[in-house]
């Protein structure tokens, strides 16, 4: 029972950085995804030159760990003179993640929808820009969903990593009232079960709305 | 910008740390791979043929690993596992965490290779008098192993990217020396440029390799 004497004041500590992960994930997850569209629609009707600079991009943000990513943003930009507060490097770091990572799942959703449908619509008048918002986006963004839910499953539990740079969200809270405490066991099971209340849910939604589309004859996009 | 002198000094004297770095990345990844396919393949094969306790138990284990940071293992078995009197090394801790973590994947995968070989077939070895064991060794994983190649080396990328976390608990890796580089010489371009440079190659040459044994087991 003294452990549990102990936790009390623990816990506000906890929701405070369990909070700044949310908002984190939120941050990076509506930012992300609408740069991930931008991007996705730039690759698919973009240059060759400008296609071959995002397809670069991509490759290094997948084949370097992302805690490398966000040492450049924290270490590298205010070489520069580019100076921002450990919470807003975070959120510039995962969202630029975020972004290049979502391009790959836009450009997936885009590629699936038939081309001549985008060509049938600007001959019947439509312009570039509605074609894409009302033809070919809405199919594609169908297609996109369960690895579109996946992706933020995957972002709330990347946002953990910038623990590493002292950003006071939920796992670097809980490394220090770990170290105050010495409760690693509770407070980590703790954590963890935080974590997968989170995202367990989410995990579940990406699956039916994946096996709803297969039941409607749509190949669903595979997550990241 | 433009005043900005590259230096590369430091890090060339630092060039044996960073090779010992290096190993120490590749034996977590090495380590934790092998403890993740084990793992993996033996739940696979679990839920598969187990009855439905094993499968439920496989279910929450599966669940439990891919819904929260792999972060939160290491976190868990470094900090957690002392009040249980167990005291594992950063090491072995990290190995731990990454193996447990990312077998969770590996089970989903190999279950999904498992299903696509037909039961028939099994019917088939059992019957020519194969042993269970047998059946599976010869007969059900190499072509459930061959079909899930591609995702393998997916999980196994992440594997390599993942040991940079291990730095969090001081396993003297890649990650870990980088940091310490920085702070110790300010150089912060031009080492970001070295060890991305490192970790790139390592993602690469797991990527390469997986294509490689995609290939040559194509239409067998």
């Amino acid at each position: 029972m003294d452990a549990l004497a102990q936790l009390g004041p623990v816990m506000p500590q906890l929701l405070r950085g369990f909070l700044a992960t949310l908002e984190l994930a939120a941050v990076a997850l509506v930012l992300g995804t609408a740069g991930g569209v931008v991007l996705g629609c730039l690759y698919a009707w973009g240059g060759k030159l400008l296609r071959a600079l995002l397809f670069a991009l991509l490759t290094l943000v997948r084949g370097i760990p992302l805690v490398v990513q966000v040492f450049a943003v924290f270490f590298v930009l205010p070489v520069y003179g580019i100076k921002f507060s450990a919470m807003a490097s975070a959120a510039i770091a995962l969202t630029g993640f975020a972004a290049l990572t979502t391009m790959e799942v836009v450009r997936g959703g885009i590629a699936a929808v038939p081309r001549e449908q985008f060509q049938a619509a600007r001959s019947l008048g439509f312009p570039f820009t509605t074609a894409l918002t009302t033809v070919v986006l809405p199919q594609a963004l169908r297609i996109m969903t369960p690895a579109l839910v996946n992706q933020a499953v995957f972002l709330v539990k990347a946002t953990s990593v910038v623990s590493l740079f002292g950003v006071t969200e939920f796992m670097f809270t809980a490394k220090e009232q770990i170290e105050r405490t010495l409760l690693g066991f509770e407070i980590m099971a703790i954590v963890w079960i935080v974590y997968t209340v989170v995202c367990y849910p989410m995990t579940l939604l990406g699956r039916r709305i994946e096996s709803r589309l297969k039941a409607r004859g749509h190949a669903a996009l595979a997550g990241p | 910008m433009g005043d900005y002198h590259f230096h590369f000094a430091p890090l060339w004297q630092a060039l044996p740390e960073i090779w010992e770095a290096t190993g120490t990345a590749v034996l977590v990844a090495a380590a934790s791979i092998v403890l993740a396919f084990v793992i993996g393949t033996s739940a696979a094969l679990a839920s598969e043929y187990g009855g439905r306790r094993a499968r439920i138990a496989v279910a929450v284990y599966v669940e439990a690993m891919r819904n929260s940071p792999s972060l939160v293992k290491i976190f868990f078995i470094y900090y957690g596992l002392p009040s249980l009197g167990l005291y594992p090394s950063p090491f072995w801790s990290g190995v731990a965490a990454l193996a447990l973590h990312n077998g969770g994947y590996v089970t989903e995968i190999v279950r999904g290779g498992l299903a696509a070989v037909n039961r028939t077939q099994v019917q088939a070895a059992m019957s020519l008098g194969f042993g269970w064991f047998e059946t599976q060794r010869t007969v059900v994983l190499p072509q459930a192993l061959r079909q899930a190649i591609p995702a393998l080396g997916n999980v196994w990328v992440e594997m390599v990217k993942d040991t940079s976390l291990t730095s969090a608990i001081a396993v003297r890796e890649l990650f870990y020396l980088m940091t310490a580089l920085v702070s110790a010489t300010l150089r912060s371009f031009e080492i970001l440029a070295v060890f991305a440079a490192i970790y790139f190659a390592l993602t690469t040459l797991v990527a390469v390799a997986m294509k490689v044994g995609e290939l040559r087991t194509e239409g067998r």
